[in-house]
């Protein structure tokens, strides 16, 4: 069993390795395409930080106890998490409904490997979008060194634990999304829908009233994308806050896999698609 | 000209069956786009809640953000993917043969597409503003200090101006496939640029006035920006009739760009397709 294990591992990283090596190679061959993708998210970026920007202003300097710099820094955190979802993860996932549709995942299901490795390890890495994920990332640093949270190590730990269970929400959401493709091979809007609930993540907890803000923390913890890190860190959320949404990520995260591994199970290699 | 017109009106009459008989994609897309939008109403609600000074009261935020969402509805986007296929596979060969002009195709497939969500969100839209108090009143405001009339006359301008520079952008846009084998990099670079400047992310007249100026002279200003401020009574009708003279000669320019694309596009095309 461990032998089993161990050699799943190996085939992973191997064919990992080789789709990032074969996804550099044909993003490099379209170089127009990068330059168009490069700008086309710069300036989704410069929309998201003049939306909250705006945003403050128009609320006179803070929103419900958010400052500019820290709205700025939360949008910078929700760039990160995204960007890092869309360059690993996002062609693994997105490209499930075609794979069910035109019988691709048979090829996907022969693999030596749990199907969702499977799938993230033999489809696309969209390296196009790792400048903007370095731009974002550099945004966030530079907010948060401005803001200069008082912390101690734990609370950085935790801040950074807390960015990767909100990167693991993401990915859960998108498996809740598209994984309905198993059961009705034509259910293709689950990406629409996942594109218009992954944006609330990216506002403060506080603008939401009580019974949202809740549902956001603790019942589908959308808010740990981005707003429950950054929160913590800037103290706008106490520990057990942060603890229950935590516990609750947790849940979702492994809510989805559970639903993944149902869901594949109504797979019949029988499809309409060529 | 008379067949032209006969064409028009079946192609008019086809694609409105089309698009509502695909009411329940519709249903489904739109209920994803009001989850996405709860987000965005109640933090801009608790920007306006916390400030003072833009003239954006609480009501007045949430109606904006309604009515661009509402109008980005009405806006077909799928024409210039569909266009450019035409083109790139060959099939617009097949569509130049016929007896009426090719462009009257996707122009009345336009129309068609506003017509038909317009019976659709048009209902729901009466509903929540006669049935929701602060909104209903703060139209009443609207129309009271401006004239009922003349607010309304000025509102239809604006949005039909909107919708027929839509039309005319994404068409520019399909037809760029005569050049380009993929129009997608230049097809999301305009939505990313329409999201940073067009007031679908933020009321774009919280923008400082020398930027709103150079905007109002882009379609983007025409597609959602002007429309959104008329409906909520923020255009003075002096300053209505300057922007709409404006938009004109935007949007004739822009047609006569469009025509040149298309009657260059067409000398060259050889119909193979790939």
């Amino acid at each position: 069993m461990k032998q089993q294990t161990e050699s799943g591992q190996r085939s992973f990283f191997r064919i990992y390795r080789q789709a990032l090596s074969n996804s550099a190679g044909v993003m490099l061959a379209y170089r127009s395409n990068l330059i168009f993708f490069f700008l086309f998210e710069s300036f989704f970026l410069t929309s998201s930080f003049l939306g909250a920007g705006l945003g403050v202003s128009l609320a006179g300097g803070s929103i419900n106890g958010w400052s500019r710099d820290q709205v700025f820094a939360l949008t910078a955190l929700n760039g990160v998490s995204h960007q890092f979802f869309v360059c690993f993860f996002i062609a693994p996932l997105f490209n499930l409904p075609e794979y069910v549709w035109n019988g691709r995942m048979d090829y996907i299901l022969q693999k030596p490997l749990h199907p969702l490795l499977a799938l993230i390890a033999t489809s696309e890495i969209m390296i196009s979008n790792l400048p903007n994920f370095a731009i974002n990332l550099a945004l966030a640093v530079y907010f948060i060194l401005k803001i200069a949270p008082s912390s101690g190590l734990s609370v950085w730990l935790a801040f950074g634990l807390l960015g990767i269970l909100g990167i693991a929400v993401r990915f859960a959401l998108a498996i809740f999304c598209m994984a309905p493709a198993f059961f009705a091979e034509r259910l293709v809007e689950g990406e629409d829908g996942f594109w218009s609930i992954v944006g609330t993540g990216r506002f403060p907890t506080s603008v939401f009233p009580r019974a949202v803000e809740r549902i956001m923390l603790y019942v589908i913890p959308l808010s740990l994308m981005a707003a429950v890190p950054a929160g913590f860190l800037f103290h706008r959320l106490d520990w057990r806050q942060v603890a229950m949404s935590g516990i609750s990520g947790c849940f979702f995260v492994v809510g989805s896999l559970l639903f993944f591994n149902w869901a594949v199970r109504s797979y019949k290699s029988v499809n309409s698609g060529l | 000209m008379r067949a032209v017109f006969k064409a028009a009106g079946l192609i008019l009459s086809q694609q409105l069956s089309v698009q509502l008989g695909y009411r329940m994609a519709f249903v489904q897309v739109a209920l994803f786009e009001a989850i996405g939008l709860v987000g965005t109403l109640f933090y801009w609600r608790a920007a306006a809640t916390s400030g003072s000074g833009s003239g954006y009261s609480a009501a007045g935020i949430v109606v904006y953000f309604i009515v661009a969402s509402s109008h980005q509805i009405l806006q077909e986007s799928g024409i210039s993917r569909s266009l450019s296929m035409d083109i790139r596979t060959g099939k617009l060969a097949a569509s130049l043969v016929r007896p009426f002009p090719f462009l009257l195709q996707p122009v009345c497939q336009g129309i068609a597409y506003s017509l038909s969500r317009l019976l659709m969100i048009g209902p729901v839209l009466v509903a929540i503003f006669v049935f929701v108090p602060a909104l209903r009143d703060f139209f009443v405001d609207v129309a009271r200090e401006q004239g009922g009339v003349i607010w309304l006359s000025g509102y239809l301008a604006a949005l039909s101006l909107g919708l027929v520079c839509n039309l005319v952008v994404r068409l520019s846009l399909g037809l760029l496939a005569f050049d380009m084998t993929q129009t997608w990099g230049p097809e999301l670079l305009f939505m990313s640029i329409f999201f940073a400047l067009s007031g679908v992310v933020y009321p774009v007249d919280l923008l400082p006035v020398p930027a709103v100026q150079a905007l109002s002279w882009t379609p983007f200003f025409y597609m959602q920006g002007l429309p959104n401020l008329v409906a909520l009574g923020r255009v003075s009708a002096g300053a209505l009739t300057a922007y709409l003279a404006r938009g004109c000669l935007v949007t004739v320019i822009a047609t006569f760009i469009l025509v040149f694309m298309w009657r260059r596009g067409v000398r060259k095309f050889e119909a193979i397709g790939i």
